[in-house]
């Protein structure tokens, strides 16, 4: 009697385990099986199983496993070859993508890039940091190996999650998403947006580090009367009901709560710390339509609640890796482009690395010439920087020449029309660089800090610049600059240098470039046919 | 490893093993859907609870009832007590002559039993019936004694004439319109050998399933109220109901109670109906345990109209509201599972009407969406409801039951008010 009261125990618990198990298996992949795509099967699941199997491989040579891996045609191990003299990063990169789709929209990336351009990184030796170890380099308080790489998602969507994260598992790699705590913390995430339960789910996988994105700021709002709308970060707010602008008071308080909800939100909904912030749109200040003292005090007001903070840049345009070399709290993000296969990544991130010297170039491979302003290409002769219809001239950077500081900088070009051509060094920003400023007059050094132009030396002179093949360098040491020319006056070289030891100290690295200018529109241009640069010791 | 294939393939062949299956399967879905539930309406913790508990409760039954396997009827398989068929009726000419000469076919020694006719004022030839029957049953040697009351006492004061008649040990009350399966006494009293039963149920099957829609899904409501819900609580020996169309009762403890059952009266109106529950409930409240016997069969007519239907229905929620509230004072003093269940049995379906009306007609209505994932949810209840009967029957009539549950939850809900309301009201409602 009593063994058969014992059996049906036994049976009951078995089957209240059974459903128990198969309920909990459910529970924990709910969201998965919710937003499950048959196709991540294919492009997601299967590579990444085949990943994994090499990596085991790899860790044990297991026969079986060898077995499994002859249907593996995506062979994609880390090549861990150490490109440059450096086994160290010197800089560091910081991928931004949103969603990972299905059909192309033009901004976010399809899932089969995004995968090849994983796989891609890692094949070539990029490997993954976490925020903490890219804060710490970022503070000169920790060497990475070079080819780290921080990767963050924006916005806290579903599909920045569910296909990446079986990539990110098979890779080994771990990735930042920002979110917006108004949908993703506030149960209101909806089909689109990750919810509590999966940034949990998230958070306990080791694999993502949640941050802030914001909590009101990702909505367009009205900022003038007649309708306009803008960026809730950078713009005054038009309030209705008072039939007036936000207060400079007004518009302090509601960042200043935006930014410290944003960090609560997350770090009481989900017990872990948060400790950056990217701004929505890439906006902090710096776009304003209504007020533009905005970016100081978003600054500011960013520094006093967040160790650092995010922004995107388009790869090609300015220096795209991150450089300890002045405590950066803005960091730059490169946003990938939809239109990028994983070769372009690649390329992009390969030629804006730190570079070291000596650096030679002539142009044969694109190694990172970035135009700030005009037009740039490049042809049989080498690089050639023009102006365009509505600007009286144009400017190339070198990519990953950031860092450089003590350098002597020469270049051979070609000087077509146009008044007035630079050789450029310590090139930080626009606001921060010395020049060379050549012209049929005279050479002069400026130096530009904060946006100011200063020059700070000038020899009059008769070079006839226009036709010639030139020589013309730049070299710089500590608070010292010179500027050369190779003189071709009267079919006799003569060398024309030019110096000032008053270089302000805050300039004391920063890149290479070129610049050329004239006052009419569209009647600049000059050839670079080689670069070369050596180090001053 | 052919072995196993085989055993394997054997397993799956067997449509019981494979009837579980899906019945398992459904479970899970259900389970599934509460948990989605749940989640999605944190603001509405009290529908949620109630959609969670609603499940639970009833899959518990289910999950219970398997586990009711009564040690005393094994025991007393060589225990004969003397019983007494007790068959109170008014106007029941068609049936009256059957159900006692089934009674008298009865497999048990002819001088321990005997039977008990009350003819309660019939103003149809009932009585002559009666007689005939007592007749014919002699002739093989049983006894009948036939009371004839020419004024109508109600079928409380019927059932306890038959008590006071009886010189037997237990008492064993059939409905008029009910037939009893030869081996009924044999597989009820053995029951009786533990001391402290009071009670114990038969199980009832609808005698005329076949009629028509309503009677198919009567079948298969008959078939799991008995066989789960009965013995869900017969585990706990706290059988709440044992009915009217076939229970055993001890003479010996319901004379105890007989007085204040017979001159009970609620709301200051004396009780008529519900007559078999409120018995069970005064043997209950006095200590005594009432027991379920799957094995002891009798065939009952149910009503075959809506309208009659639905009459019965009234007086049985109207009972159940009195019943309930009395058990409701001592029930907590039985076992913890029993006690929650029963609780539970009470409060669930008193706010149902709450639930049906939020959750399809307020929700459509304020969000304009269709809730298909309730109805999914009800739809599946319903249909592990039906699986249950086929699983034991083996029955097709198992998608009146799936239609049953459903027109249960949608309509049969809505009575519980009206009986409430109409509590006062003593009208037995003709049957």
């Amino acid at each position: 009697m009593k063994s058969i009261f014992l059996k049906k125990i036994l049976v009951m618990s078995a089957i209240l385990g059974i459903q128990g198990f198969f309920l909990y298996a459910f529970y924990i992949n709910e969201g998965l099986i919710f937003n499950f795509k048959t196709s991540y099967l294919t492009k997601v699941y299967l590579p990444s199983y085949i990943q994994s199997l090499n990596n085991l491989k790899l860790k044990t040579g297991n026969y079986l496993v060898s077995v499994a891996s002859v249907f593996n045609f995506n062979t994609v191990y880390s090549e861990n070859i150490f490109s440059g003299d450096s086994q160290y990063a010197k800089s560091i990169p910081v991928l931004l993508y949103h969603g990972i789709i299905e059909n192309a929209d033009g901004s976010n990336i399809l899932l089969e890039d995004f995968k090849d351009q994983m796989f891609a990184l890692k094949k070539a030796g990029w490997e993954t940091i976490t925020l903490d170890d890219f804060y710490a380099f970022m503070r000169d308080k920790k060497e990475l190996p070079d080819k780290s790489f921080l990767l963050t998602f924006d916005d806290g969507r579903k599909d920045s999650y569910y296909p990446v994260d079986p990539i990110l598992n098979a890779l080994d790699y771990n990735a930042v998403i920002f979110v917006i705590t108004k949908y993703s913390l506030e149960d209101k995430s909806g089909n689109f947006y990750l919810s509590k339960k999966e940034l949990k789910q998230m958070a306990k996988s080791g694999r993502w580090e949640i941050e802030a994105h914001t909590r009101e700021g990702h909505d367009i709002y009205k900022i003038s009367q007649d309708g306009k709308q803008g960026h809730y970060y950078s713009n005054k707010l038009w309030l209705d009901d008072k039939n007036r602008l936000e207060t400079e008071e007004e518009f302090v308080n509601r960042i200043k709560s935006d930014f410290i909800s944003a960090k609560s939100d997350i770090e009481q909904g989900l017990g872990v710390e948060v400790i950056s912030f990217a701004f929505p749109f890439g906006d902090f200040g710096q776009d304003s339509v209504n007020f533009p003292e905005a970016e100081p005090i978003i600054s500011d007001l960013a520094k006093s609640i967040y160790s650092t903070a995010f922004y995107q840049v388009w790869p090609g345009k300015d220096f795209s890796f991150n450089y300890p070399k002045e405590n950066q709290f803005l960091i730059k993000r490169i946003e990938v482009r939809s239109y990028w296969s994983s070769d372009n990544l690649l390329k992009v991130l390969d030629t804006a690395k730190a570079k070291s010297l000596p650096y030679f170039d002539n142009f044969g491979d694109y190694n990172g010439w970035v135009k700030k302003w005009g037009r740039i290409l490049f042809d049989d002769n080498g690089l050639k920087i023009m102006s365009l219809e509505d600007s009286t001239g144009a400017v190339t950077i070198l990519e990953g020449s950031y860092d450089w500081s003590n350098y002597l900088f020469n270049s051979k070009i070609y000087f077509n029309k146009g008044e007035t051509f630079s050789i450029l060094g310590r090139f930080l920003n626009d606001d921060n660089f010395v020049a060379c400023v050549f012209s049929n007059k005279s050479i002069k050094i400026e130096q530009v800090l904060n946006g100011n132009k200063k020059i700070i030396a000038e020899q009059q002179g008769d070079f006839q610049l226009i036709g010639g093949v030139y020589n013309a360098g730049i070299a710089l040491k500590g608070g010292a600059v010179n500027c050369y020319l190779d003189n071709y006056l009267d079919n006799e070289i003569t060398i024309t240098s030019l110096g000032s030891y008053n270089l302000d100290p805050l300039l004391d690295f920063g890149g290479i470039g070129f610049k050329i200018w004239d006052p009419q529109f569209n009647n600049s241009e000059m050839i670079i046919k080689e670069v070369s640069i050596k180090e001053i010791k | 490893m052919v072995y196993l294939f085989r055993k394997t393939s054997t397993f799956v062949k067997n449509r019981q093993i494979n009837s579980w299956l899906i019945f398992f399967l459904l479970v899970y879905i259900i389970f599934v859907i509460k948990l989605i539930t749940i989640q999605e309406i944190n603001n509405s913790v009290f529908f949620a609870v109630y959609s969670l508990a609603v499940s639970f409760y009833i899959l518990s039954r289910f999950a219970i009832a398997y586990f009711y396997e009564p040690e005393s009827a094994k025991f007393g398989k060589n225990y004969q007590p003397s019983v007494s068929f007790a068959v109170p009726s008014k106007n029941e000419e068609k049936n009256i002559r059957e159900t006692i000469l089934k009674i008298a076919q009865t497999d048990y020694p002819k001088d321990k039993f005997d039977i008990i006719a009350v003819n309660d004022g019939s103003t149809d030839n009932t009585l002559g019936e009666m007689r005939k029957a007592k007749k014919i049953a002699m002739g093989g040697g049983v006894k009948v004694e036939v009371v004839d009351w020419k004024v109508n006492k109600g079928k409380r004061e019927g059932m306890a004439e038959c008590v006071r008649k009886s010189k037997n040990e237990i008492i064993i009350f059939i409905d008029s319109d009910s037939f009893v399966e030869p081996d009924l006494a044999k597989e009820i009293v053995k029951y009786f050998i533990d001391s402290k039963i009071a009670a114990v149920a038969g199980h009832g099957y609808v005698a005329n399933a076949d009629t028509n829609t309503l009677t198919k899904m009567q079948d298969v409501r008959y078939f799991v109220a008995f066989k789960a819900y009965k013995s869900a609580e017969a585990l706990f020996g706290t059988v709440t109901c044992c009915s009217g169309c076939c229970s055993a009762y001890r003479k010996k403890y319901v004379l105890e109670v007989m007085d204040a059952w017979l001159y009970q009266s609620f709301l200051g109106v004396r009780c008529t109906y519900g007559d078999d529950r409120s018995l069970t409930n005064f043997l209950l409240l006095k200590g005594y345990k009432s027991l379920f016997a799957p094995e002891a069969k009798a065939y009952t007519f149910v009503p075959d109209t809506f309208k009659k239907f639905m009459r019965q229905q009234l007086r049985w929620k109207k009972s159940w509201v009195r019943e309930s509230l009395k058990a409701g004072l001592f029930m907590w003093k039985k076992n913890p599972i029993m006690s929650i269940s029963f609780y539970l049995g009470v409060i669930l379906p008193l706010f149902a009407p709450v639930i049906i009306v939020r959750a399809l007609i307020w929700y459509p209505y304020a969000t304009g969406k269709t809730p298909w994932f309730y109805l999914l949810g009800l739809l599946l209840m319903a249909i592990v409801y039906g699986l249950y009967y086929f699983i034991y029957t083996k029955d097709k009539k198992w998608v009146y039951g799936v239609l049953f549950a459903v027109f249960y939850t949608i309509i049969l809900i809505w009575q519980l008010p009206w009986a409430i309301l109409n509590l006062r009201d003593p009208k037995w409602g003709t049957r």
